[in-house]
C-alpha cells in the first residue's frame, strides 16, 4: 500500500537530481582525483606495485614520529587553550557588559578573515629575540641574552594559535551566552549565588555545547596549521603539514610527502567527523567550518 | 468598494493567462474543484485515502478538521505540491493532476503570508503577472485594482516588514487575486492573526466574496467559527478521510455524525432508544431514560448535510445505540407541559457576561445550555425543567464515522 | 550583571582590557609600527618612513597584491557559482543521497591545504591534465579550499528559507528560472555575500596550498610575505602585510554595504 511518499514537485529538477552532476564532476575532478593520486603514490611509492612498505619506512623515521606527537601536542594544548581564553573574554563581554563591549567582540571576530600567520610576525616582533619585550627587559635589567625566548619552542606556536584561533570559540560562545536570560542571573544571584556559584552551575552549562563544538572546531583547525608554523621557523618544532612541504618541495621526495600527507588526511578527517557529531548532537547545523 | 474584480467579465480579456508556451491554465472564469479519489500516501502513510469531494464554481468551501487530519494535504493536492498516489484532482473540469503548480492557474493565501520581504507591497501584487509576461501597463492597473480591493491602495510603496499582520494578510489576498486565478487556496489564513483582528478580517473575507461571486475559494482551517461564518458548505475531515459534507448550517444543527456534532460547536449527546417506526410524518419518537422526545427528521435531509459511509437512516435504522444531538443554545427553560421535556439538577451556572451558561445533571448525562442573562439564575442543586423543539435535535448513530 | 560590586567589575574590566590588549591590539599595532619603522634599534623604532610601503609596490614585491587580488576575485567568483549551483541542486536529490552529497561538499574544509596544494601537483603534473607551472593551478587550489564555505554558506541559507515562499511563487505561476531569479537567490542573497565576503579573505590569505603549487609569475602577497621574513626584510614583510589586510578589509567593508532587503526579516 505505501509505496510512494509525497513527492514535492519540484519543476526545477529534470530527471530528479541531474542538476547535482557538474558539481560533483568538479569536485571529484578537481579534489577526489588527487587525493586518490596521492594514496596511490603513497602505497606505490611512483612505481607499479602498491605494498605498505613505503609506508612503514617513512613512519618509521624519527622525525615523523616528532612531527606527529608536536602536531597532535600543538593540537590538543592550544584547542585548550581557547577554550579557556574564549569563555573568559566571552564571560566578561556578556555578563559584565562595559560600553564598546559589542565593538570589541567585533574586532575579535574580524581575525577569522586575517591570515593566520600575522599572528607569528606580530609575535617575533614583540617575543623574539631582538622584539619589543627582550629589547625592554634586557635595558631595564641589564641581561646579557635575550631573556624571554618560549617564542621558538613548542610554546610559540601554541601561543599564537590560541591568539589566533580563539575567535572560533568565542563566537558560539557568545551566542550561546546572549541566550541565557538576565533573569536568571537575577534570581540565582538574589537567591544567595556568588559570581563562582553562577559560572559554575548557570553560565558553563549553558555555554557547554558552543565550548565543544568551538573546541572540536579548533582540534582541527590546529591539526591542519601550516603558516603559523611555517613564519615561526623554530627548528625543533615541526609538524605533519610542514614536514609534508618540507619533503615535496625542500627535498622533492614525491613519496614520503604523500605518506605523511594521507596520515595527516586521515587524522583530519576523523576531527571532521568528531566535530559533525558533536554539532549534530548540540544542535544548530553550523555552516562548514566556520 | 469600487471594483472590477466584481465583475468577471474581464477575465477574458487574455492579458492575464499565462504566455502561450505554458499549458493552458484552468479556465479563469467559474471552475469548480473536483477531488476524485485522490490518495495520498507520505513516507508510506496514507495522508489523505480516496478522498472525494466536488468544490462548486463560486462557492466558499470550507475544509475543517484536527491537525492530521488530510486538510492542508488535500489543498496542497490541488496547489500541485504533493501528487497523489491514486486518483485526478480537475479545476474547472480540467484534469491538473499532472500539471505544475505554476500551469494551474491558481490563487494562494498561506498561513504566515510568505509575501516576499524583498519586494515592496505593489511589486509582490504584481508578481504573478510578471511571472506570466503580461504588459507591463496591465500589470499597472491590476496591482492597482487589487490593492484597491482589499483597502491597502496607499501601502503600495511598503516593505512587508513595514505592516501589520492584518495588512500583510490583505496584500497576500491581493497578490493571489491579481493572477485573476480560477480558484482560490486559503491555508490556515487567519491563524496568525490575534482574535479581534481574526473577526474583523472574517468580515472582510465575506465582503470579499460578495465582490466576487465566481471566485471559488478552498479554505482550509481548524477553527469552526471561522467556517461556519464564511463558507457556504464545510467539509469535516477526519484521518485523511471526508467525514461529512453539507451546508454550513445544516451541517451545525444536524450534524449526521458525533464527531462533526462535536468538532463544530459544544453539543449535548444523549443516549437514546428508539421507540416509533422509522420516519413517521417526518418526525419520531425515541426515548431518554424513560422520558419520550420527539424529533424531527425533516432537518437533515431537507437542507443537504450528509455523511460519508453511513447515512441518518442506517442510524436510524440501527436502533440501539443512538445519540441525540441537541446544541446548548436549542435547551430553553420550560413553559406549560408541551413539547419535549428534560429534567435535571443544576450542577453550575456561570455568567460569562452576554449569556449565562447553565450545566444540568440529566440522568448522569451533563446537559449545557446558554440563555440569555437571566435576572434570577437558577441555584445550584435546584431541579430544572427544559425544553427543545423537534427541529432543534438531530438523531446520530453512535457509529457513522465510518470508523473509530 | 554577574560582578555587583564596582571594584570587582573594574578588575574584570582590566583584566578584559589587558587580556584582549596584550593578544589581539599589540600584534596589529606593532606590526603596523614595524611597517613604518626606518629603525629599530632600542624598544621602540625611533624613525618613521615609508620606505617599506614603496619596496612593496616595487622589485620582487610589486605585482604580489595584484596577483592576491587577481586570485581572491577570481577564486571567489568560481566557488559562488559552483557553492551555489551545489547547495540549489542538492534540494532536488533524493534525501539519503543528499546526506552524503552534502558531506562530500563540506570534506574539502577539512582536509589541510598543504595535503591539498601536494594533490595538484601530482594529479596535475601529468597527462592528461597538465596544469603544473601554470597561473590556473593556483586558481584552483583557492577555490577547493573555499568552496565548501559556500556551499556551506548557501546550504544553510536555503535552509532557513520557509518552503512558503518558492510554493507560493510557483502557485502563482512562477516558473523555475523565474523563480530562482526573482525569490529565491533574492532571499539567500546575505548568505551569499557572507559566502564572497569570507573566501574572499580565507583566498586572501591563503599560504599553504599556494607555496606548494605556485608559479614563479604568481606569487601571492603571503607567499611575498614569507619569502620576505625568511630573508630577514621583516619590515618590508610587515609593510605588506598591512596592505593585505587593508586591502581584505577594505573589500569586506564593500561587499557589507551591499543593500539586501531580505536581511531584515
Amino acid at each position: 500500500m505505501a509505496e510512494v511518499a509525497v513527492v514535492p514537485l519540484r519543476a526545477s529538477a529534470p530527471p530528479a537530481g541531474a542538476w547535482i552532476v557538474p558539481p560533483v564532476l568538479i569536485l571529484g575532478v578537481l579534489f577526489f582525483y588527487p587525493l586518490a593520486l596521492i594514496a596511490r603514490q603513497a602505497l606505490s611509492g611512483g612505481g607499479e606495485q602498491l605494498s605498505l612498505d613505503h609506508a612503514a619506512a617513512v613512519m618509521r623515521t624519527n622525525l615523523f614520529q616528532v612531527a606527529l606527537w608536536h602536531t597532535i601536542e600543538i593540537a590538543v594544548a592550544s584547542s585548550a587553550g581557547c577554550l579557556l581564553l574564549g569563555f573568559v573574554i566571552a564571560l566578561i563581554l556578556s555578563f559584565v557588559p562595559f560600553p564598546g563591549a559589542r565593538e570589541v567582540a567585533r574586532f575579535i571576530d574580524t581575525f577569522i578573515a586575517l591570515p593566520t600567520f600575522l599572528m607569528a610576525l606580530a609575535f617575533t616582533f614583540i617575543y623574539g629575540s631582538a622584539g619589543v619585550v627582550n629589547g625592554a627587559l634586557m635595558e631595564a635589567f641589564g641581561y646579557e641574552l635575550p631573556p624571554v625566548d618560549f617564542l621558538y619552542s613548542v610554546w610559540g606556536v601554541i601561543l599564537a594559535e590560541v591568539t589566533v584561533y580563539t575567535p572560533f570559540v568565542l563566537r558560539p560562545l557568545l551566542a550561546a551566552f546572549s541566550q541565557i536570560e538576565t533573569a536568571q542571573i537575577e534570581v540565582a544571584g538574589s537567591l544567595g549565588a556568588g559570581p563562582w556559584r553562577i559560572v559554575l552551575e548557570i553560565i558553563l552549562p549553558a555555554g557547554l555545547p558552543a565550548l565543544l563544538a568551538g573546541g572540536s572546531l579548533c582540534l582541527l583547525l590546529t591539526v591542519n596549521e601550516f603558516g603559523i608554523v611555517l613564519f615561526i621557523g623554530a627548528k625543533g618544532v615541526i609538524t605533519l603539514p610542514l614536514l609534508v612541504y618540507d619533503k615535496a618541495i625542500q627535498q622533492g621526495d614525491y613519496t614520503a610527502a604523500c605518506v605523511i600527507a594521507v596520515i595527516n588526511i586521515a587524522l583530519s578527517l576523523t576531527l571532521y567527523t568528531l566535530y559533525r557529531n558533536v554539532l549534530a548532537r548540540v544542535g544548530g547545523r553550523n555552516a562548514g567550518v566556520v | 468598494m469600487s471594483t472590477g474584480m466584481a465583475t468577471r467579465g474581464i477575465v477574458t480579456n487574455g492579458a492575464v493567462t499565462p504566455a502561450p508556451r505554458s499549458p493552458a491554465p484552468a479556465s479563469a472564469a467559474g471552475a469548480g474543484i473536483s477531488f476524485d479519489a485522490v490518495t495520498v500516501a507520505y513516507r508510506g502513510a496514507i495522508v489523505l485515502e480516496s478522498f472525494s469531494l466536488e468544490v462548486r464554481h463560486g462557492e466558499i468551501m470550507a475544509l475543517i478538521g484536527p491537525s492530521g487530519s488530510g486538510k492542508t494535504t488535500a489543498l496542497r493536492a490541488v496547489a500541485g505540491f504533493v501528487r497523489p498516489l491514486r486518483g485526478r484532482v480537475r479545476i474547472g473540469g480540467v484534469d491538473c493532476t499532472d500539471q505544475p503548480p505554476y500551469a494551474r492557474g491558481i490563487g494562494m493565501v498561506v498561513q504566515n503570508y510568505a509575501l516576499f520581504p524583498h519586494m515592496r507591497v505593489a511589486r509582490n501584487v504584481a508578481f504573478g503577472l510578471r511571472a506570466r509576461k503580461a504588459p507591463r501597463d496591465l500589470i499597472a492597473q491590476r496591482v492597482e485594482e487589487c490593492l484597491r480591493l482589499v483597502g491597502m491602495a496607499e501601502f503600495k510603496n511598503r516593505y512587508p516588514r513595514e505592516l501589520s499582520g492584518g495588512q500583510q494578510q490583505r496584500v497576500a489576498i491581493a497578490r493571489a487575486l491579481a493572477v485573476k486565478p480560477a480558484v482560490l487556496l486559503l491555508d490556515e489564513p487567519l491563524s496568525a492573526l490575534d482574535a479581534q483582528i481574526r473577526r474583523a478580517m472574517v468580515e472582510e473575507l465575506a465582503a470579499l466574496h460578495r465582490n466576487l461571486p465566481d471566485l471559488t475559494v478552498l479554505y482550509v482551517t481548524h477553527d469552526q467559527s471561522e467556517a461556519l461564518t464564511l463558507a457556504d458548505r464545510i467539509a469535516v475531515m477526519r484521518d485523511g478521510r471526508l467525514v461529512s459534507l453539507g451546508a454550513s448550517q445544516a451541517l451545525y444543527r444536524h450534524p449526521p455524525n458525533r464527531f462533526t456534532a462535536e468538532f463544530l460547536g459544544r453539543a449535548n449527546l444523549l443516549p437514546v432508544r428508539l421507540e416509533s417506526s422509522p420516519v413517521a410524518n417526518g418526525h419520531l419518537d425515541v426515548s431518554f431514560a424513560g422520558t419520550r422526545l420527539r424529533i424531527s427528521t425533516d432537518g437533515a435531509s431537507t437542507v443537504g448535510a450528509s455523511t460519508v459511509g453511513a447515512s441518518t437512516d442506517g442510524a436510524v435504522r440501527s436502533g440501539n445505540g443512538s445519540l441525540v444531538c441537541i446544541r446548548p443554545h436549542a435547551l430553553h427553560l420550560a413553559e406549560g407541559d408541551s413539547g419535549n421535556r428534560l429534567s435535571g439538577t443544576v450542577a453550575s451556572v456561570q455568567w460569562q457576561g452576554d449569556h449565562h451558561a447553565i450545566t444540568l445533571d440529566c440522568h448522569g448525562i451533563a446537559l449545557r445550555m446558554v440563555m440569555k442573562p437571566l435576572r434570577e439564575p437558577p441555584e445550584r442543586g435546584a431541579r430544572l425543567d427544559v425544553a427543545f423543539s423537534p427541529d432543534d435535535a438531530t438523531l446520530i448513530g453512535e457509529g457513522t464515522e465510518g470508523h473509530g | 550583571m554577574l560582578v555587583w560590586s564596582r571594584a570587582g567589575r573594574a578588575a574584570a574590566w582590566s583584566a578584559a582590557a589587558l587580556l584582549i590588549g596584550v593578544v589581539y591590539v599589540a600584534p596589529i599595532a606593532i606590526i603596523a609600527m614595524a611597517s613604518f619603522a626606518g629603525q629599530w634599534n632600542g624598544v621602540l623604532p625611533s624613525k618613521a618612513t615609508l620606505v617599506h610601503y614603496a619596496n612593496a609596490f616595487a622589485g620582487d614585491s610589486g605585482g604580489q597584491l595584484e596577483a592576491s587580488l587577481l586570485t581572491g576575485v577570481i577564486a571567489s567568483a568560481l566557488a559562488l557559482v559552483v557553492g551555489t549551483w551545489s547547495a540549489l541542486a542538492l534540494r532536488t536529490v533524493p534525501h539519503a543521497l543528499g546526506r552524503i552529497l552534502d558531506l562530500v561538499f563540506f570534506i574539502p574544509s577539512a582536509v589541510p591545504s598543504v595535503s591539498i596544494g601536494l594533490g595538484l601537483l601530482v594529479a596535475f603534473s601529468r597527462p592528461p591534465l597538465l596544469l603544473n607551472g601554470t597561473v590556473e593551478i593556483v586558481f584552483i587550489a583557492h577555490f577547493i579550499l573555499i568552496s565548501a564555505f559556500t556551499y556551506g554558506n548557501v546550504s544553510a541559507g536555503l535552509a532557513r528559507l520557509s518552503p512558503d515562499f518558492e510554493q507560493v511563487a510557483e502557485s502563482l505561476g512562477a516558473r523555475p528560472r523565474f523563480r530562482l531569479l526573482h525569490v529565491t537567490l533574492p532571499l539567500v542573497l546575505p548568505q551569499l555575500i557572507a559566502a564572497v565576503s569570507l573566501s574572499f579573505a580565507l583566498s586572501m590569505g591563503e599560504l599553504g596550498a599556494t607555496v606548494m603549487v605556485y608559479p614563479p609569475g604568481w606569487v601571492t602577497t603571503p607567499v611575498g610575505i614569507f619569502a620576505l621574513t625568511d630573508r630577514g626584510e621583516i619590515f618590508d614583510g610587515a609593510a605588506s602585510t598591512m596592505l593585505l589586510i587593508l586591502a581584505t578589509l577594505v573589500v569586506l567593508i564593500v561587499l557589507s554595504r551591499i543593500p539586501t532587503k531580505a536581511a531584515a526579516r
